[in-house]
């Protein structure tokens, strides 16, 4: 049987996305990349080999496409067939799902994009700048400092009534907004529902600032998980958000359908064996000219199969076997 | 008829005179009310998010005069009577103002590099409907209102500086300073910890024999912006008063204030006064604030 | 009195030109260190946290140069007015001293009687001598600008991948050596003759996207990551108005500003400092040219572009050209810039296959 695999790796989780020739997701997964993005993929490559040798051992991998903030990295070292940016990604997903969709927001652990939709595809988007405001991890690193484990996080926030207001846009006066809160007595509901709110407004100004955003909207990433949010972007938009099936592997799966339309003839899938393999990723400031750029080398097995990020090309345009 | 005026950014440049001078030409004038948080987010929402905060704010009060007036006075201001420019973000004001409201806007080039004020005046009553001898009468009844407000500051400066507590000058543009939504309250919270505030603006130039520029090269460019150029000169001038310490207030995202901020924080230094530089903006806390003004105070003991 | 030893900040491929006069008025100089992570890391941490980016990368140019030796460095002013670049020069100065250099600051407005009086003065230079060197720069300055141009057609239509990216970069060294004037012809023809040997499918039919905003970041390929070949090598044509000549065309035909004033007045009927009004003009022009895409380069919090940005989106949602504005500063990550682009990449392609 035929099928593609979807891999993103993003900077909190990586996930994987199979799915077979008439687009059913057979497996999904769901890790933490946890800082290392070469280990997780080894593993997730690992559980979704025991999935195929105990469910359907006929399965046979026809493509491997890779998005995410790693996406070189995972296509080197999977020998994918397509490497593509996350937006595109979760565009080609959301649309699957919802196809008359419009409007898309996404927020992961670090990055939050809104995308723009006409007829199945991307016209506009935008992304977070440069900090992590506004992203997943804002309300991460407030629900450990609260006390909370970020999963009850939404369900906490919605026995508020009255949303406090905090400060959103850094993370580390956040903190102090918090901290003053709780002293004048605001319950715990109150601040997770503010955070909520806070985000939902931040990503608004920000990232989504000047977008023409009509409904359908969905909402997906790791942040839609959390049902706090979904009420805070429903308030703040005035619009039904729709979260799709999915949710929180939709990157992967979009990836996987876009391999799919792609058909390759031959996949240069280099096969679950990958996962036993050692595969080493190191970095060096090329001299050859003012750039400096920071080149990075990839090995399996001792044997460099790529290496990349140079601007000229004096590496990346070797062959490497 | 009913013109509307934003209470915030250019209007902060010359309070009283817009309401005094189209009231006397027979208009009812709509200030958009205080700023409040409410005014805030939705400018907030609008801008471009890197702009800065005080343009924010004025979109802000721009959108509650929307539909509740039937002009918008957003002038455009260029240079002033001394032939300075004023903040190039003032230049593109009423453009973008059209882009966000329905409401017309009601506008008009206020270059005096160009044409005296008294011309542009004349050009801007002719859009009303109003006679040059109208309008005559309007701008000298609006000069006179300003006149006595500006004696009035005078006044202030001067009694303020004879008391002997603690003298707090604050540096910052009139729009940060008079809206104490957008401050703060930092004139309260250092009136409670024993502290006089003294607008920098307030500080007369010309009568006071200005010893100290005189002495001293100057060591800051010459400005083409008219607030930096007063900034400049009066704290020249204020530094012959005794006061114990300075605080600047900028909005977050001013461009301007990040080349003024290092001429102003210099001057203050040579001169050994103590020197506390304020950020501002819709994510300010109270409480950080608080606790920065607290601490600023006890140095000055 | 010390020799004079002069440093200059470094704008893109133009550096290669700027040096070449103080080269030929026998100035000793010590050419700037090529803006890479690290230079800009150093600039950064010594200016003024809230100064745009342009002021905080030339500082980290110069300050290889000062380490050197140089005591005096070129700095040029804008006579756009409004914008902060005008302080430049005082602010680099302020910082440079209180980190324990002394330099002398040539801050000249770029206005061909300014930079003629500072050259003079710091050159003793005889006039023939000026207008000689200065006629050497303007051979260089076009010839760099030229084969920038042909780089931007050749790329997306190249056969073997980055071969026009290697006789750009070839050109260039071959240029920067240069200091014969008689030899300039000669190396002239040399190039554009193996630009023309570059193999490519000539009739290929290809997106075609604009670069418009902040003319230091559109012209520098260091400071925006390379955009121009990023795009060429994904197949799409960019093109580019802003350059050095744009800017000195204006400066000496004024009515160059009056068309673009008239042009604009629907949107904005001021200036609002730097090259913000030409941001529209050029936007509104390429509109019309049924461009692709448009990509829209600025220093983060730069005054000017901020400003005109909210109608550069309102022209955007009017016509539905794709846009993409990036604000570059020390804090953007390589990384971050290439999703956005290769995003982008998608949307502009989608926008041209709809048309097709």
């Amino acid at each position: 049987m035929k099928t593609y695999l979807g891999i993103d790796v993003g900077s909190i989780s990586t996930n994987l996305v199979l799915i077979d020739e008439k687009n059913q997701i057979l497996s999904s997964l769901y890790l933490r990349t946890e800082g290392d993005p070469i280990e997780v993929i080894q593993k997730g490559l690992k559980e979704l080999k025991n999935y195929i040798s105990k469910y359907n051992p006929a399965i046979e991998v026809s493509g491997v496409g890779t998005t995410g903030s790693a996406r070189q990295l995972a296509g080197v070292i999977t020998g994918a067939d397509l490497v593509k940016n996350e937006i595109t990604a979760h565009a080609k997903g959301a649309s699957f799902f919802v196809p008359e969709v419009r409007t898309v927001i996404e927020i992961g652990g670090q990055d939050s994009k809104i995308i723009i939709l006409e007829n199945g595809v991307a016209v506009d988007f935008a992304m977070n700048l440069i900090c992590a405001a506004g992203t997943g991890s804002f309300l991460d690193a407030q629900a450990s400092r609260l006390k909370l484990p970020i999963e009850r996080f939404g369900e906490i926030a919605l026995r508020s009534d009255n949303p406090t207001n905090i400060g959103s846009r850094c993370t580390v006066f956040a903190e102090s907004d918090m901290i003053h809160k709780q002293q004048i007595g605001y319950s715990t509901e109150d601040i997770v529902a503010g955070l909520c709110q806070g985000l939902a407004r931040n990503f608004l100004n920000n990232v989504a600032k000047g977008k023409n955003i009509k409904p359908p909207i969905v909402f997906q990433g790791g942040v839609s998980e959390n049902l706090g949010m979904r009420r805070a972007f429903k308030e703040a938009l005035g619009e039904k958000i729709i979260v799709p099936p999915y949710n929180t592997v939709i990157g992967a799966f979009g990836v996987a359908l876009l391999v799919k339309e792609n058909h390759p003839q031959k996949t240069k899938f280099l096969g679950f064996e990958i996962s036993d393999k050692n595969i080493k990723c190191t970095s060096f400031q090329c001299k050859s000219c003012p750039n400096n750029c920071e080149v990075i080398e990839a090995r399996i097995d001792g044997e460099v199969v790529a290496r990349w990020n140079d601007r000229c090309g004096k590496y990346s345009n070797l062959k490497y076997d | 008829m009913t013109i509307g005026i934003p209470r915030a950014l250019i209007y902060w440049k010359r309070p009283q005179f817009w309401e005094s001078f189209f009231e006397d030409l027979g208009f009812r004038v709509l200030l958009s009310p205080e700023t409040n948080k409410e005014l805030v987010e939705a400018g907030v929402r609008v801008s471009d998010p890197e702009n800065c905060f005080s343009t924010k704010v004025f979109f802000g009060h721009l959108l509650w005069l929307d539909g509740k007036v039937d002009w918008v006075f957003v002038p455009r201001l260029k240079t002033n009577a001394e032939k300075l420019e004023y903040c190039p973000k003032f230049f593109a004001l009423p453009d973008l103002s059209k882009i966000l409201v329905r409401t017309p806007i009601l506008t008009e080039t206020f270059n005096e590099k160009k044409e005296p004020l008294e011309g542009t005046l004349a050009k801007l009553g002719r859009k009303i409907g109003r006679e040059k001898r109208e309008v005559k009468r309007a701008r000298e009844k609006a000069f006179l209102k300003e006149k006595d407000e500006e004696r009035e500051k005078r006044e202030n400066f001067f009694r303020k500086i004879e008391e002997k507590t603690t003298k707090i000058t604050l540096v910052s543009h009139p729009y940060n300073f008079y809206d104490d939504y957008v401050n703060l309250r930092v004139k309260e919270k250092l009136e409670k910890l024993g502290a006089q505030t003294i607008f920098i603006e307030e500080t007369p130039v010309n009568e006071t024999i200005n010893q100290r520029s005189k002495v001293q090269d100057k060591d800051y460019p010459k400005f083409h912006w008219e607030f930096g150029k007063e900034w400049m000169e009066k704290i020249d001038a204020i530094l012959d008063y005794n006061i114990t310490g300075a605080i600047e207030i900028s909005s977050f995202q001013c461009g301007c204030d990040a080349v003024l901020k290092e001429f102003v924080e210099k001057k203050f230094k040579q001169n050994s006064i103590p020197f506390l530089y304020l950020l501002i903006d819709e994510q300010t806390g109270e409480a950080g604030l608080q606790t920065r003004l607290e601490a600023f105070i006890d140095t000055l003991r | 009195m010390k020799k004079t030893i002069i440093t200059f900040a470094r704008w893109g491929n133009y550096t290669i030109a700027f040096k070449t006069i103080f080269d030929q008025l026998g100035l000793e100089v010590i050419p700037p260190e090529p803006t890479n992570p690290t230079t800009i890391a150093e600039g950064a941490k010594i200016s003024p946290e809230m100064y745009c980016f342009p002021l905080k990368t030339t500082l980290g140019n110069v300050l290889p140069g000062l380490r050197k030796g140089a005591n005096t460095v070129f700095m040029v002013q804008n006579i756009g007015g409004s914008c902060r670049q005008r302080y430049y020069g005082a602010i680099q100065k302020k910082v440079l001293e209180e980190n324990g250099h002394q330099v002398n600051f040539l801050d000249f407005r770029a206005t061909p009687r300014d930079i003629y009086r500072t050259i003079k003065k710091i050159s003793g230079a005889s006039s023939w001598q000026i207008i000689r060197a200065a006629r050497f720069f303007f051979k260089k300055l076009r010839l760099i600008e030229k084969i920038e141009k042909k780089a931007q057609f050749y790329r997306p239509r190249e056969i073997k991948k980055g071969t026009t990216d290697q006789v750009l970069t070839e050109s260039l060294t071959e240029l920067e050596k240069l200091n014969k004037e008689k030899d300039f012809p000669r190396l002239r023809k040399e190039i554009l003759k193996s630009f023309s040997e570059i193999e490519t499918e000539k009739d290929k039919k290809i997106p075609r996207v604009a670069l418009v905003g902040e003319i230091y970041t559109v012209c520098d390929p260091s400071i925006n990551f390379d955009l121009e070949s990023k795009l060429g090598k994904e197949g799409i044509e960019v093109h580019r108005e802003m350059d050095i000549t744009y800017h000195l065309k204006k400066l000496v035909f004024p009515w160059k500003d009056w068309t673009i004033q008239r042009k604009i007045n629907p949107y904005l009927r001021s200036t609002v400092g730097g090259h913000g009004r030409d941001a529209i003009y050029e936007m509104l022009h390429y509109v019309k040219e049924d461009f692709d895409g448009i990509i829209h380069l600025l220093p983060f919090g730069c005054m000017p572009e901020v400003t005109v940005r909210p109608i550069l989106e309102k022209i955007h949602l009017e016509s539905g050209i794709p846009f993409l504005s990036l604000s570059l500063d020390e804090q953007v990550a390589e990384a971050g810039i290439n999703t956005r682009l290769e995003a982008f990449i998608d949307v502009v392609r989608n926008h041209y296959n709809s048309k097709q």
